[in-house]
């Protein structure tokens, strides 16, 4: 939809490769030293050491959504929260046992994976860890832990239902990869002579594998994950913005649907990091809340202008009760833009002054200071999305008209207290 | 007898007119910076004016208001602007705005527009202050940007 790159794209992207063989080819090993036997069973449990790593830090975002602390559901068999605790677990019991042995003797290991089934796990791993982060490109943590939402999309990823999803999906990867381990740690040619404790550590690995995978399973069976949670899942998509274009006079209906949807995410983005701003931001400046106003107008004027003519046609179509709406919708639009237009000219009389000579008329909101920052603009230039209707409605008071009597005017709004200006004639005083 | 032949004349003009006619005679930074001032504020009343939602270039003078408004502003910054003389205002003692049809309106103020980013961008070069050359600039900016919006082509 947005062109960027989602969760799907990785996690599909891995579960191909964790489906691929892992067949007797990839495994078997005849003769050479014992370190040269023991080449894929080592670089295999390397590999799978890094992936647990990945594994631990998706169970732990998982966990914290599903069974944060004193949650009373956790001791409930066959529950989610009870799912990712036991994930949790497991995943630091396989960790466990793919440490290097302390007894190995041998050579330092090959730098560079050979086996083609580690190379695959490693492959696999990539991916998922690309996945891991691209969630985390929609939340960060301040220092006390606490959670700070980077885009419209947190609310979804820390959502439980797409926790479930995304434990449902690590008991699948757990499952493949253990199937794999599991096979390699099987005894038994005489070739794999020397290996016996790395087959057995990484079998234990791989038994607590498939308990993750069972825990998950349960908590399927007992409250089952849909198909549109996974879909949602897989849907998320990397938090950045497509840099702002202005629309040529030769777009296609394509490009301008894309270019809407860029400029109104670029318009959410920008709200979501302005608001934790301080309210005197030096960034703000009467110009750019001026032209936020003004494109909120127009943007508005653009939906009613749009949804009366939907209602037409539906009207002409026979679809009575959706040309109500729609006009209904239209009527909404037309109350949005009435109220940016009041904010719009309120803007034309608020000038501010750096020295102090004017008398303090408006404080503004952070819904104001957010606007400013939006650049509506954008989306006013491909088409004509919704802005937040009324938002400003009423946050502006309409003003003396502006003048210039030995004030420092400079477009900026200094702590927030824009100054409506006396008139030039000096009436009003 | 020549006062009320230019009072007389003032009362024939729009507003627009009357404040491209100032801009026009203007001589001098401190003439220019100060009917460049007026004539935005008299742009503003236009624009106002013409801002109906049933009117066909609703959008145009909507965007047009705000870039009058931030021209405005820029001129109010320089140094050289002279204080504002007492009287009453240019607009005030011409023709309301109101008589102006849409299609003469937006001629006219992309005309004035056109002949502000010209007159601004020329004060922009004689003036000695860094901070008076700025605000020129970006007053001549927002005025090319009106006059682009209302169908005129603005001064390169």
């Amino acid at each position: 939809m947005t062109g960027r790159a989602t969760f799907g794209d990785f996690a599909d992207g891995a579960r191909a490769l964790l489906r691929g063989p892992a067949g007797p080819a990839d495994l078997a090993v005849g003769g050479g030293t014992p370190a040269a036997r023991a080449g894929p069973v080592r670089e295999f449990t390397r590999s799978m050491d890094r992936v647990v790593t990945v594994l631990a830090r998706y169970a732990a975002d998982v966990t914290a959504v599903l069974a944060p602390e004193a949650s009373p559901e956790e001791n409930l068999p066959a529950t989610w929260s009870n799912a990712s605790l036991q994930a949790r677990k497991a995943i630091h019991n396989a960790a466990a046992y793919l440490q290097p042995t302390p007894a190995y003797t041998g050579p330092p290991d090959h730098p560079h994976t050979t086996d083609p089934a580690a190379r695959r796990l490693d492959a696999a791993t990539a991916l998922l860890a690309a996945g891991n982060d691209l969630l985390h490109t929609h939340v960060a943590a301040r220092p006390d832990r606490t959670r700070v939402d980077r885009s419209e999309w947190a609310p979804v990823v820390t959502s439980p239902p797409v926790a479930r999803a995304l434990l449902l999906e690590l008991g699948l990867w757990a499952r493949r990869i253990a199937t794999h381990g599991a096979r390699l740690a099987l005894p038994g040619p005489a070739a794999r002579r020397g290996t016996g404790d790395e087959r057995y550590r990484l079998n234990a690995a791989c038994q607590w594998l498939w308990m993750l995978d069972s825990a998950v399973q349960g908590a399927q069976r007992h409250q089952p994950v849909s198909a549109a949670e996974v879909q949602l899942l897989h849907a998320i998509p990397v938090n950045a913005r497509a840099p702002r274009l202005i629309p040529g006079s030769a777009e296609t209906i394509t490009s301008l649907c894309q270019g809407t949807i860029n400029s109104a995410e670029r318009i959410r983005h920008a709200a979501t990091i302005t608001a934790p701003d301080p309210a005197w931001s030096p960034a703000l400046t009467a110009d750019s809340l001026r032209q936020a106003a003004a494109s909120g107008t127009v943007i508005s004027h653009h939906c009613e202008l749009l949804l009366q003519t939907l209602a037409t046609r539906a009207s002409q179509h026979g679809s009575t009760d959706l040309a109500t709406r729609l006009l209904g919708s239209a009527d909404a639009a037309a109350h949005a833009r009435a109220a940016w237009l009041h904010t719009a000219r309120a803007w034309y009389r608020i000038t501010t002054d750096t020295r102090g000579t004017i008398a303090p008329a408006a404080t503004c909101c952070p819904a104001l200071k957010m606007l400013m920052k939006a650049s509506l603009k954008a989306p006013m230039s491909w088409c004509g999305n919704a802005p937040p209707a009324g938002l400003l409605a009423g946050l502006c008071e309409r003003g003396a008209a502006p003048g210039r009597h030995g004030a420092g005017l400079d477009g900026r709004v200094p702590g927030w207290t824009a100054g409506c200006r006396v008139g030039r004639q000096g009436a009003g005083g | 007898m020549l006062c009320a032949f230019i009072v007389q004349e003032a009362y024939d003009m729009n507003p627009i007119d009357a404040a491209r006619h100032r801009l026009e005679q203007a001589d001098g930074l401190p003439a220019v910076l100060d009917a460049a001032y007026e004539a935005f504020e008299q742009m503003l009343r236009a624009i106002e004016d013409q801002q109906d939602p049933a009117g066909r270039a609703f959008a145009a003078f909507v965007m047009s208001g705000a870039a009058a408004a931030s021209g405005r502003d820029a001129l109010a910054t320089t140094p050289s602007l002279p204080p504002a003389a007492s009287g009453e205002p240019v607009g005030a003692i011409g023709r309301s705005h109101h008589e102006l049809t849409t299609e003469d309106a937006s001629a006219a103020l992309a005309a004035l527009s056109q002949l502000l980013g010209s007159r601004l961008t020329d004060a922009s070069h004689l003036s000695a202050d860094v901070g008076d050359r700025v605000a020129c600039s970006q007053a001549a900016r927002h005025a090319a940007s009106i006059c682009s919006l209302l169908g005129g082509i603005p001064e390169q």
